[in-house]
């Protein structure tokens, strides 16, 4: 509070430790049911008893809760020093007008006593006047449990105008002078809270109240009634601090910043205007009435209508209130099984189906399914309500729906043969329970319809593999062919890339000499060496002498390609027509 | 060229048959063969049956035959190795009657991921799910999902015995007869878009990341109680999710409405 004077009242401490106790009030003045918070810290003890204090007559004296415990360290010239402080907080409340004396706080430390000195406090009536009026109102102000309405509490504030600087305090400065924490909201706080967590605030309007202007903040929750009588509404009391002086200041910042230079603490408990809530007559009342209060239309569908006995009906009942006013939460859909024509034919669950709220209207859906083969239609169903309106229970009824039943299996569960159970192959269970679809048969149970990936391998596997044989023996076929082809044709080939050399040039020669040897011998001849050379024709069992003079001639091809000279093409020739006899002769004896 | 006689045709179609019944047969057979208990499912029936009768006069007792016959469904479904949508239907049907909200609405997933098109399974998982207190929705279905959809008018079993039945007479033609060869490419394209459709639903299956709230639980915006709520309120029993992340003891979730939060482990279930 910018105008409280603090008043601060040293102890008598008479401490040897330098312990003490002091109190700080932040009010001489307090108003008749207003709280003044009195602050009483204790010094440098950290073992006490209390505070204590004794009872004042018309004050009501409340302790609050928690304490607020502080150290402070110094160092001094090198020297250490700590202190602490427990501050302990009260709230004084003046239930009359007058002069009050508030005693010594005392404290009990280590066996001796420590206390502050009394000081006065004067409470004062605060008139609220017409400065601050609370009300609350229904819309509509007459409804039946059942119904849906909007509570409104509506805060009406005088508008306070400073005449000696000549301004009108706006709607929003208004607002923040009413407290939010120390007023009690009652219904209205979850309302309220809800607001001010969205950055919200109720927005004041103008409103003229005798010849008086009022800014009014209106906070609406919606009323749902349960029981007739007055709104419950709980305790709703505001409380601001309403303006007595407004002021100009400069400041680092801001020059003319307008401030409150005076104000005083208002409250006023909020007043419920007319609100009845009636409960609808009992004089009349059908039998099937499930508490719906409106102007209701009902509409249903039912899906398939082509079925066999037991397939289950998905019956869709949508119930749409035309008064704008009625209770859809709490709205109950009608028991199928009690309507006529039900329980004779289908199956119906016995307990009423959730809705869903879809705008106006609720939507239930209950499967059921026909009893026989001899259902021909879903018969019309039923919905009493009353209507405030008129003041009478009125009924809305649905058109009869034609469906189609085929004959089907029926189902049977010898529940009294225990573990004997069985079903017949093709039966289905057709039995409902609640909203949910019966359990399907045993015999479905025993079906697996799934496979894993177990199965997928060990099955699909083995015909792709003999599938895919045919394709690999015949790629092996055609490289074995392609591979004969070569041997068959290598003296060809070798006479071929030899035709045409006037000069012999050494390494044509050699490489000529060595994609026969490689190809005699089956061998791949990219990166065929001598050395490959002697070792095929070794492994093929070539005479010695023959490959000696092999090995021989592909040495002189090497060494006149460095040093230079000719080789004979004739010997080379010779060679070759020797390992064709000698390369046949091998296969031959190993075929 | 040796000509192949008539003989060699012979033995060469008796070795395809014998290897088929081996490599085929023998093994859909012994999978196939169920392993679901006829006496525990019949048990667990007769006990949601009497639950069922008491429901109406006594639902502490009827409570107890639910819990009886939920636990029976549940004994059955470990032999069959969790297959058997049927089986996870009345499963979750006993769960659900028994009050176990959020393993009932597992069990109606699980086992619409085994039968995607049975009305059933989906009307009681929407009723299931209308029992929920405050759903913050259901996730859209993937387009994986709305694909499964079309090809379920067969079961996984009959595509997947079409499937080997057309591997079996491509590789037929292709061994027996070369002159065949488009037939028998044109059998293997069948048997390959078929075993397709199979692979995808096992796939799918296999892949779920889907979950259920099984308690009322908070999520926070970390793996730790330490973590502040994402969510102030916390999330009903029966409320769906997708499994983002584990780590110990906390499962990374996403709601429907895209929040995503830290939850205990213990607090959900996974749908599989």
């Amino acid at each position: 509070m910018l105008f409280a004077v603090v008043m601060s009242m040293l102890a008598t401490s008479a401490s040897t430790h330098a312990q003490t106790i002091t109190v700080q009030c932040a009010s001489q003045q307090a108003y008749v049911g207003e709280p003044v918070r009195v602050s009483v810290s204790i010094e440098d003890a950290t073992a006490f008893e209390g505070p204590f204090i004794d009872a004042v007559d018309g004050l009501e004296i409340t302790r609050l809760p928690g304490e607020q415990t502080s150290t402070r360290l110094e160092f001094i010239n090198g020297r250490r020093s700590e202190s602490r402080s427990v501050g302990i907080g009260y709230e004084l409340i003046a239930r009359r007008t007058g002069q009050f004396t508030i005693p010594a706080f005392t404290v009990t430390v280590g066996g001796k006593t420590l206390s502050t000195k009394p000081f006065l406090l004067n409470a004062v009536v605060s008139e609220t006047g017409d400065l601050l009026i609370a009300s609350i109102t229904c819309e509509p102000s007459t409804m039946y449990v059942g119904q849906e309405g909007e509570l409104n509490l509506e805060i009406a504030v005088k508008r306070y105008r400073e005449e000696k600087l000549g301004i009108t305090l706006d709607e929003g400065s208004l607002w923040s002078l009413i407290g939010r924490e120390t007023s009690s909201w009652g219904a209205f706080g979850p309302a309220l809270q809800k607001m001010l967590s969205e950055n919200r605030r109720p927005r004041g309007e103008s409103r003229i109240i005798g010849d008086t202007e009022y800014i009014v903040f209106t906070i609406s929750k919606s009323f749902d009634p349960i029981a007739p009588g007055v709104p419950v509404v709980g305790d709703v009391r505001i409380r601001m601090d309403y303006p007595t002086k407004l002021a100009r200041g400069n400041d680092l910042f801001f020059e003319n910043r307008l401030s409150l230079a005076g104000s005083r603490p208002i409250s006023v408990e909020a007043t419920i205007a007319a609100v009845t809530v009636l409960s609808p007559p009992e004089g009349g009342r059908p039998a099937a009435w499930n508490g719906a209060v409106g102007s209701f239309t009902i509409e249903a569908i039912a899906k398939p209508v082509d079925v066999a006995v037991g397939d289950p009906i998905t019956v869709t009942i949508r119930l749409t209130d035309e008064s704008t006013t009625a209770g859809l939460a709490g709205l109950q859909a009608p028991v199928i099984a009690d309507l006529p024509g039900f329980l004779e034919n289908f199956r119906v669950p016995r307990e009423a189906a959730s809705g869903t709220i879809d705008g106006r209207s609720k939507v239930f859906t209950q499967s059921i399914r026909a009893a026989s083969d001899s259902v021909r239609e879903l018969p019309p169903i039923s919905f009493v309500f009353f209507n405030p309106s008129s003041g009478g229970y009125e009924t809305a009824t649905t058109q009869p729906i034609a469906i189609t039943v085929r004959p089907s299996a029926v189902a049977k569960l010898h529940s009294d043969e225990a573990l004997g159970i069985t079903t017949e192959p093709g039966e289905n269970f057709t039995k409902v329970e609640g909203g949910l679809l019966a359990n399907a048969s045993t015999a479905e149970c025993a079906e697996i319809n799934t496979v894993n990936m177990q199965l997928i391998a060990s099955t699909a596997l083995l015909p792709l593999g003999i599938a895919a044989l045919p394709f690999v023996i015949a790629r092996v076929r055609r490289s074995r062919e392609a591979r004969e082809l070569r041997t068959r044709v290598a003296r060809q080939t070798f006479l071929q890339e030899l035709s045409g050399i006037e000069t012999p040039d050494p390494s044509v020669v050699e490489r000529a000499f060595l994609h026969y040897i490689s190809a005699r011998t089956h061998s791949d001849r990219d990166g065929f060496t001598r050395k490959d050379a002697f070792d095929r024709l070794s492994e093929c069992s070539v005479d010695a002498s023959l490959l000696a003079n092999c090995d021989d001639f592909l040495r002189q091809c090497e060494r006149v390609r460095y040093a230079g000279g000719a080789v004979d093409i004739d010997a080379v020739r010779a060679l070759v027509d020797l390992l064709e006899v000698a390369t046949a002769k091998t296969k031959a004896a190993a075929a | 060229m040796m000509q192949r006689t008539p003989l060699v045709r012979v033995i060469k179609i008796i070795c395809l048959i014998a290897l088929a019944v081996v490599g085929a047969v023998i093994p859909v057979a012994s999978s196939w063969k169920s392993n679901v208990n006829p006496e525990a499912v019949a048990a667990a029936e007769i006990a949601y049956a009497r639950g069922t009768e008491l429901s109406a006069s006594d639902s502490l007792a009827a409570a107890v035959k639910f819990r009886e016959s939920a636990d029976g469904f549940a004994v059955a479904l470990a032999e069959a190795h969790g297959e058997g949508a049927a089986l996870r239907f009345n499963h979750a049907n006993s769960l659900l009657r028994a009050g176990d909200l959020g393993e009932a609405i597992a069990e109606y997933r699980a086992a619409a991921l085994r039968a995607p098109n049975d009305t059933r399974i989906q009307t009681n998982l929407s009723e299931a799910r209308g029992q929920v207190a405050r759903s913050p929705g259901v996730a859209t279905p993937t387009i994986l999902q709305y694909i499964c959809g079309v090809w379920d008018f067969a079961t996984e079993q009959a595509r997947w015995i079409a499937t080997i039945a057309l591997l079996w007479i491509g590789c037929a033609v292709l061994t027996l007869n070369t002159h065949w060869r488009s037939y028998g490419l044109t059998a293997f394209a069948c048997a390959l878009l078929l075993g397709t459709t199979v692979m995808l639903d096992v796939a799918r299956r296999n892949s779920s990341a889907a979950a259920v709230f099984i308690d009322l639980a908070v999520i926070r915006k970390g793996n730790g109680e330490g973590f502040e709520l994402t969510i102030a309120q916390p999330l009903p029993e029966g409320t769906e999710c997708e499994v983002i992340e584990s780590r110990l003891g906390w499962i990374q979730v996403e709601l429907a409405d895209g929040t995503r939060g830290w939850v205990d482990d213990q607090a959900i279930i996974r749908v599989n």
